[in-house]
């Protein structure tokens, strides 16, 4: 009961640290214009497969690009600010909280996400359609899954490597290439596909165009979801792995990663 | 007087080495790397792959040099934008206000070492996109892209000490670097070409920084010779100073509105 009581207060702790007036409008004016240029080169394509790609791969790229950023300067400023300690020094797990503030985040991220997809649609003209729903509905949960599990793999990460400015804008900048939001997997070159498939994003978004745009079979979608998922429970174990390396460093060496 | 002049430049690269080592976040190599040398080169590739992907070869390689251009602009808004305002954020500008110091020279120095950043973000996107296209060198005029690359620096650092200069009036930096660097995404041909926007936003254009560079710059890319396109790049020096000027202004009008009020977050919003 206690777990949960710390899971719910960092929760609406970081609520309202995210649903501040500025973060709300940085988080929308830092997504809209690259909305606008996808949605712009997506339009050029005549491609209705390609079109349903960028569209709906926006509201992915937009919660990735706030998400991962968000979750990082969280956890950067809880080091700052020294505040994480208090947490230590709680029988709460450090995860637990830490996963509080991180799906806290998800609001906004969800708030700029729709605002990239309607930028998309009026820059093309034109509205995506959507095949079969209820699967899309399923995919594009899964998809949100799928983002959040990498987030949270890289929240430990960002602070391990002793999370500096401009160290979040690159993890991103990483995340939009190779998470190929906005493309098939198939379109990066070799390597980078390589590296890419161990992501959960690329599986995630070739389920939610192919229920958009019903070109698969039910069973492709599906084993998509089921590797969404594996890939996540696996980030999820070392998430947490990482979480414990964290503590352990703070309780027995007094210091944060590289700090 | 020539000792006075001597001792000007040395004032101005005094000043200048200060706020860009105390003001500058990234200036460390744990910064400069990932942010300065990395990331644009990987924002390169993500454009190049989009329009490979949704369009064709042809498209990716426009969108490609367009991006490398764009990543002048970009790197010196958010860097001198997030000067000014840590110097607002540190207290530090009411030291500055309280010395005799030239304030032409002062607005300067604030810009003076970010200019390499714009060549050296240059080199690392066009390396990525190299490495990631296979784009082919022969065609490329490179020392009128060089040129073209010294001018979109001067010039955007003219539109970013400008930007600076409202970062000092504003209490959220970050919204106003997303938004100028948003305009100048959308509207200055780098992604979109110019003829291709509605007509208000083609006039807005060509009062932005990058717009006539990257004409000459893409035309570079494609061999033409320097001359061919002289006109465009002092078109884009004039927009540059004229940013730098009107910049100024502000400063000054931000420096009297705080000596008015008596302390920057009194007076402004």
């Amino acid at each position: 009961m206690g777990h949960l009581r710390a899971f719910v207060s960092a929760f609406l702790l970081q609520l309202r640290v995210v649903f501040h007036p500025d973060e709300m409008i940085n988080t929308i004016v830092n997504n809209v214009p690259l909305a606008a240029m996808l949605g712009w080169i997506a339009t050029r394509s005549g491609d209705p497969e390609k079109f349903t790609y960028v569209s709906f791969g926006v509201i992915l790229l937009a919660l990735w690009n706030s998400g991962i950023f968000r979750v990082g300067v969280a956890l950067d400023a809880e080091r700052w600010e020294q505040t994480l300690e208090f947490t230590i020094i709680s029988r709460t797990p450090l995860v637990l909280v830490l996963a509080g503030k991180s799906i806290a985040v998800v609001f906004p991220a969800l708030l700029s996400g729709t605002i990239a997809f309607v930028v998309v649609q009026l820059v093309a003209g034109r509205l995506v359609s959507i095949d079969n729903g209820a699967l899309f509905a399923v995919s594009l949960g899964i998809a949100y899954a799928g983002v959040m599990f990498t987030s949270f793999v890289f929240m430990p990460v960002l602070v391990l490597a002793g999370g500096r400015a401009g160290f979040f804008g690159t993890v991103a900048a990483f995340g939009l290439v190779l998470n190929a939001f906005v493309y098939p997997a198939a379109a990066l070159p070799q390597a980078l596909e390589a590296m890419a498939r161990l992501l959960p994003t690329p599986w995630a978004m070739e389920a939610v165009v192919a229920a958009a745009t019903g070109s698969e079979p039910i069973a492709f979608i599906a084993t998509r979801w089921l590797i969404v998922i594996g890939v996540g429970v696996v980030y999820g174990f070392v998430g947490y792995w990482l979480f414990k390396v964290i503590e352990r460093r703070l309780r027995f060496a007094g210091q944060w990663g590289a700090a | 007087m020539i000792a006075n002049a001597a001792g000007s430049v040395g004032n101005l690269f005094i000043q200048a080495l200060f706020t860009y080592k105390g003001l500058f976040g990234w200036w460390t190599p744990s910064a400069y790397l990932p942010q300065v040398l990395i990331r644009p080169a990987l924002m390169v590739i993500l454009f190049g792959l989009i329009g490979r992907y949704a369009i064709n070869e042809e498209a990716s390689r426009e969108l490609v040099v367009g991006r490398v251009a764009y990543s002048i602009v970009w790197i010196h808004i958010v860097s001198i934008v997030q000067c000014f305002y840590y110097e607002r954020a540190g207290r530090t500008a009411s030291v500055v206000y309280s010395t005799p110091c030239n304030r032409f020279v002062n607005y300067i120095a604030r810009g003076l070492l970010h200019f390499p950043n714009g060549p050296v973000v240059t080199i690392s996107a066009f390396l990525g996109a190299w490495v990631a296209f296979q784009i082919d060198l022969e065609a490329i005029n490179f020392g009128a892209v060089a040129v073209a690359v010294l001018v979109l620096s001067l010039s955007s650092i003219g539109f970013s000490l400008f930007a600076g200069s409202i970062a000092f009036a504003i209490r959220n930096y970050q919204t106003l670097y997303f938004t100028m660097a948003g305009i100048v995404l959308v509207l200055t041909g780098s992604v979109i070409p110019v003829d291709e926007l509605p007509e208000v936003a083609q006039v807005f254009s060509a009062a932005l920084p990058l717009t006539h560079g990257l004409e000459a710059f893409r035309a570079y890319f494609d061999g033409e010779g320097l001359g061919a396109y002289a006109d465009k790049l002092a078109l884009e020096l004039l927009v540059g100073a004229a940013y730098l000027l009107v910049g100024y202004g502000l400063f000054k009008a931000v420096e009297l509105s705080t000596r008015r009020s008596g302390g920057l977050d009194r007076a402004l919003a």
